[in-house]
């Protein structure tokens, strides 16, 4: 038996709520949960001068997101990737209830949480090595659509649209949609789209 | 493009075992360093530890390096001390001066004697005395002023090859 077993458990969070939690297969195992896009609120922060603490950064963030979606923040965790060579930061936020009060649920039944982050941020990281500095990264599911663009390597606009499925539009649109709004040309745009649904995009 | 640092995961204190086994190599690696550390710092310290008197050579020993550093010095020893000798013994004439030119394996000899007779033989002397290659009274000259030995003289004498 190794003691570096790294294989995690996955639970979902989606739109009507989590999955059941489960007792762990033993105490201490690794719990990843992956909440649903439709939950999450993303944003792009542009890198704000005279930036003098992370806590600054908080309320900068904190700011932004009660303009942009008019919640209050005190019931969500916000999150920042400050990219250091980056005007562009990515941001996020998702529902208390999720970043806070269902890990300490889960922690309490044995479980080792490893990982909270929402599902374009998990689909993200797993293929942003194949990326180039001028993107279009998709994440086609049953709960949500959203689209990322990057433009010379730096995040410029990031949209919740919803499934492919239940909507008459297609991928093509929304994307010459958010492209137009960011001031980009998709035609310049390497395009990705994983998820569940990425065969309807096509 | 690198991947997202986004975890909204509470960080998680280290487990007890990773604790205990982060302590225990911290504490094995101070052991292992001190250990090192022990071995190693006499050698490195040694030019600060007193210094142990060394013995005094005896006799004999000094006579051997004395006689080994002359060599090096003087390659004619054995002929010095013959030219003392005959000089010491023959009361006509005193050695005042001596020269070596060791490129040529030429000793230049200055001294006076009683009179122009025993100047005149001193090469016999010296060949009869000494393993030489060739005695040559360079110059001879009479000092009034001197009244013991008024003839003053140089000689040069050749040594043989390879001496």
């Amino acid at each position: 038996m190794s003691h570096f077993n790294t294989e995690a458990v996955e639970l979902n969070v989606l739109r009507q709520g989590p999955e059941p939690l489960q007792d762990p297969p033993r105490p201490g195992a690794l719990l990843d949960i992956l909440v649903s896009d439709a939950l999450t609120r993303y944003w792009i922060l542009q890198r704000p001068v005279g930036l003098a603490s992370a806590a600054e950064l908080d309320l900068y963030a904190e700011d932004r997101f009660n303009a942009i979606f008019g919640d209050d923040p005190a019931q969500w965790v916000l999150r920042v990737d400050p990219l250091p060579h980056s005007d562009y930061w990515l941001a996020c936020a998702i529902p208390k209830l999720f970043a806070v009060d269902l890990p300490q649920a889960a922690t309490a039944r044995g479980w080792l949480v490893r990982r909270v982050q929402p599902r374009f941020v998990r689909d993200f990281n797993h293929h942003c090595a194949a990326l180039t500095r001028n993107a279009a990264f998709c994440v086609a599911s049953h709960e949500s659509t959203t689209i990322g663009l990057i433009a010379d390597g730096n995040w410029r606009e990031i949209r919740v649209h919803p499934p492919l499925d239940h909507d008459v539009t297609s991928l093509s649109t929304l994307l010459q949609r958010d492209c137009r709004q960011a001031g980009m040309a998709a035609a310049d745009l390497q395009s990705v789209v994983v998820g569940d649904l990425r065969e309807a995009a096509r | 493009m690198t991947p997202l640092v986004i975890n909204f995961a509470p960080r998680r204190a280290w487990p007890a075992r990773a604790g205990w086994v982060a302590g225990g190599a911290s504490a094995l690696l101070v052991t292992v360093s001190s250990v090192a550390w022990l071995l190693v710092s006499p050698v490195e310290a040694s030019h600060m530890a007193e210094r142990v008197p060394q013995p005094a050579p005896d006799l004999a020993e000094t006579q051997a390096i004395e006689a080994a550093v002359r060599t090096l010095n003087l390659p004619w020893l054995d002929t010095l001390d013959a030219l003392a000798d005959t000089f010491g013994e023959n009361d006509a004439a005193v050695l005042s001066s001596l020269e070596a030119d060791v490129p040529r394996a030429v000793l230049r000899l200055g001294g006076a004697a009683r009179d122009a007779g025993a100047v005149q033989a001193l090469p016999v002397i010296l060949r009869t005395a000494l393993p030489v290659a060739e005695v040559k009274l360079v110059s001879q000259e009479l000092r009034e002023e001197v009244v013991a030995r008024p003839a003053h003289f140089v000689i040069e004498m050749r040594l043989p090859e390879g001496s």
